[in-house]
C-alpha cells in the first residue's frame, strides 16, 4: 500500500545564495537569471514519489528576510522536519553564515530535525571558493545531509530532496507527521493534544 | 535631448521675480549644495549603522541569556515579580525560543478556558459558516482586517499566504465566543491574532488572545459603545501622563484640540502593530504582557517622546495627518533617502526599536507606577 506522508521544509542560508531559485527549480523546473530577491516569506509544495511508492509532500517555507525579523524564527522552526541550508559555493563567507544558521536550528528547532547542507551554484565551480571536502568534513562533524547542487542546470536539485524524503519517514517521529501543520493546500488541523496553558516548570525542548 | 539654449543661459536656483545669480555665485552654491546633501547622506548612512550594530549586539546578548533564563525564570517565572534582576532581564528581551511559553505564563488564564475552548468555538464557527448563517457582513469585515495585518511578511496574504487559513479560523472561532458575550466584530483584532500565531500553535493563542483582551484597558477600548465611559477615563488618564510628563507636546495638543481619541485606540487596538515596526512590537509585548495596563501607555508616551520635534505643527490637519502616518514630507524623504519600509505606519518617522527604547528608558527619570495607581483610582473608581 502507497503512503503518503507531509513534512515541513525551511529553507534558510544568507541572501543571494539562490535559496527561492532552488525552490523554483525543484517545484517548477524553472530557473530565472535575473530573480528580485524574495521579500517577506514565499510558501511552496512539492511532492516526491520514492520508489516504493511513498510520496512525500514537501511544504515549503522560504525564509526570507528571516536576518531582519528575528522575532519570527519560533513560526519557522515550530513543527519543522527539515531544513535545508544553503551556501554559495563561489563566496566562503556564506558557509560561515550557515553554520550560524545550523547553530541556531541545533538550538532552537526539534532536536528530531533533518538538516541538509547545501552547496548551491556548483555551475560557477571556476569561482569556487568552498571545497567540497571543506564542507562535507563540516557536515559530517555535525551529523547533517550534504551536496552541491546547481538551481541554475538543475543538478543536484532532485536529488537533495529525495535524498531528504527518503531519510525523513525512518527520522521522523509518527507525531511529527501527524501534527505537522498544514499550509492552505492540505490543512490537517491543529494539534490541541498540547496543553492550551504551559504548566510553569515544564521546560518544552521545541517552540511548539 | 539636451538642455536647450535658453536653459543652459538662465539661472534656476533662485524664484522667477528674484533676479538670477551670477554665474560663478550660482556655480559655487551648487557645489556648496551637493556637498552638503553628501555629508547629510553619509551622516544618515552612519546614524543607521550604528543602529544595525546596537541592534545586532542586543539581540547577540538577548540568544545568550538562555542558558541564564533557563536556569532562574524558567522552572517559576513568577519569580520576575519579585526580583528585580530578573524582571530587568525579562524587559530586555523574552529569547524568542521561550516567547510562546512565558507569554502564555504572562498573560495566564484568568477565564479559565480548557484546552478545548479553541476546538468547541471553531466547530461552531465552521457550522455557522456552512449553514451560511455566519453573517457575511463580519466574514467582510474580518477579510479586510486580514489583508491589511503585517502584509509585508506575505503570511497572511489572503488565500495564498501559508498562515491565512490559520488566521481566518482564530479569527471566526473568536467572534463566535464574541457574540456569546453579545458584542461584535473589532477591526484591528486580527494584528493580535496573528502576533500569536506566529508564536503559538492556534488552540494556544486563541486562549491567550481571550484573555489578554479580557484586562481592563483593552476590554474597555474592545467594548464599543458599552464601555464609552471607560475609554473617554483613560483619555483623561493619558492627559493627565503626557501633561506631566511632556507639557510642551501636551500644550500644542490642547491648542489644537487633539484629543487621544485621535491616535490612542488606532494604537491600543491592534496592539501598536499598525505603527511600529514588527520587531519593536515583538519587545514591546515582551513588556506589556508581564507589566499589563500601565505599560500600555508608558509604550504610547515613548512613540510621543520619539515623535516630539514634529509634533509642533501649528495646524491641527497637519498634525493629524502625522499621527495617522500620512505625513507627506516624511514621506517624501524616507522615499529620496531610499529607506526600507516594512509596512509600519510610523516608519518614515524614524521610530525603530533603538530609539523607542531610548524613550522609553529615559522615562524612568519621572514615571511613577503609584502615580499610574493613583489616577486609575481616581478615573475609574470601580475597578
Amino acid at each position: 500500500m502507497s503512503k503518503q506522508l507531509q513534512f515541513k521544509l525551511v529553507l534558510l542560508g544568507e541572501s543571494a545564495v539562490g535559496k527561492s531559485s532552488l525552490v523554483l527549480r525543484f517545484v517548477k523546473d524553472q530557473f530565472d537569471d535575473y530573480r528580485e530577491s524574495t521579500i517577506g516569506a514565499a510558501f511552496l509544495t512539492q511532492t516526491v514519489t520514492l520508489e516504493d511508492q511513498t510520496t512525500v509532500k514537501f511544504e515549503i517555507w522560504d525564509t526570507a528576510g528571516q536576518e531582519r525579523y528575528k522575532s519570527l524564527a519560533p513560526m519557522y522552526y515550530r513543527n519543522a522536519n527539515c531544513a535545508v541550508v544553503v551556501y554559495d559555493i563561489t563566496q566562503s563567507a556564506s558557509l560561515e553564515k550557515a553554520r550560524s544558521w545550523i547553530r541556531e536550528l541545533q538550538r532552537q528547532a526539534d532536536p528530531s530535525i533533518v538538516i541538509a547542507l547545501c552547496g548551491n551554484k556548483a555551475d560557477l565551480s571556476a569561482r569556487r571558493q568552498v571545497s567540497q571536502e571543506e564542507a562535507k568534513k563540516y557536515a559530517d562533524e555535525e551529523g547533517l545531509m550534504w551536496g552541491e547542487t546547481s538551481a541554475k542546470s538543475g543538478e543536484g536539485v532532485q536529488e537533495i530532496f529525495t535524498a531528504i524524503a527518503k531519510k525523513l519517514p525512518q527520522n521522523a517521529p509518527a507525531s511529527a507527521r501527524a501534527s505537522g501543520r498544514a499550509g492552505p493546500s492540505g490543512r490537517t488541523g491543529v494539534d490541541l493534544n498540547k496543553q492550551a496553558n504551559a504548566i510553569p516548570g515544564q521546560n518544552e525542548p521545541c517552540n511548539c | 535631448m539636451g538642455p536647450s539654449m535658453l536653459d543652459k543661459v538662465i539661472s534656476k536656483t533662485r524664484p522667477t521675480f528674484l533676479p538670477p545669480k551670477p554665474r560663478a555665485e550660482d556655480r559655487k552654491h551648487m557645489a556648496d549644495w551637493e556637498q552638503m546633501m553628501k555629508r547629510s547622506r553619509a551622516a544618515e548612512e552612519k546614524r543607521r549603522k550604528a543602529l544595525q550594530e546596537r541592534r545586532i549586539a542586543r539581540e547577540t546578548q538577548i540568544e545568550e541569556s538562555i542558558p541564564h533564563w533557563e536556569r532562574d525564570i524558567v522552572p517559576d517565572w513568577t519569580v520576575v515579580q519579585r526580583n528585580p534582576a530578573l524582571r530587568k532581564l525579562w524587559w530586555a528581551g523574552i529569547p524568542t525560543k521561550l516567547r510562546s511559553t512565558m507569554w502564555q505564563n504572562a498573560v495566564g488564564n484568568t477565564l479559565v478556558l480548557s484546552k478545548d475552548a479553541y476546538k468547541t468555538c471553531l466547530a461552531r464557527a465552521k457550522r455557522a459558516l456552512n449553514h451560511a448563517s455566519f453573517p457575511t457582513t463580519v466574514l467582510g469585515l474580518i477579510e479586510d482586517d486580514i489583508a491589511t495585518t503585517l502584509p509585508n511578511l506575505h503570511l497572511f496574504a489572503p488565500g495564498v499566504g501559508p498562515m491565512y487559513e490559520d488566521l481566518k479560523d482564530m479569527l471566526c472561532a473568536w467572534v463566535v465566543a464574541r457574540s456569546d458575550e453579545g458584542l461584535g466584530y473589532m477591526p484591528g483584532v486580527a494584528k493580535i491574532a496573528a502576533m500569536l500565531l506566529l508564536n503559538m500553535a492556534p488552540a494556544q493563542a486563541f486562549v491567550v488572545m481571550r484573555n489578554l483582551l479580557e484586562r481592563h484597558c483593552l476590554r474597555c477600548f474592545y467594548g464599543g459603545l458599552a464601555s464609552k465611559a471607560e475609554v473617554e477615563a483613560y483619555y483623561r488618564i493619558f492627559d493627565t501622563l503626557l501633561a506631566d510628563g511632556m507639557p510642551k507636546i501636551y500644550f500644542n495638543f490642547k491648542q489644537h484640540q487633539i484629543s487621544p481619541a485621535a491616535y490612542l485606540p488606532e494604537w491600543l487596538i491592534p496592539l501598536f502593530l499598525d505603527h511600529l515596526p514588527f520587531e519593536a512590537c515583538a519587545r514591546l509585548w515582551d513588556i506589556l504582557l508581564l507589566e499589563g495596563d500601565s505599560f500600555l501607555f508608558r509604550a504610547s508616551l515613548a512613540i510621543l517622546a520619539v515623535l516630539e520635534p514634529r509634533l509642533f505643527f501649528p495646524d491641527r490637519r497637519e498634525l493629524l495627518e502625522l499621527l495617522k502616518g500620512e505625513n507627506k514630507p516624511a514621506l517624501e524623504v524616507a522615499r529620496r533617502e531610499g529607506r526600507p519600509l516594512n509596512g509600519a505606519k510610523y516608519e518614515i518617522y524614524n521610530v525603530d526599536e533603538e530609539t523607542l527604547w531610548e524613550r522609553l528608558d529615559a522615562m524612568d527619570e519621572w514615571w511613577r507606577e503609584n502615580t499610574w495607581t493613583r489616577l486609575i483610582q481616581r478615573e475609574l473608581p470601580d475597578l
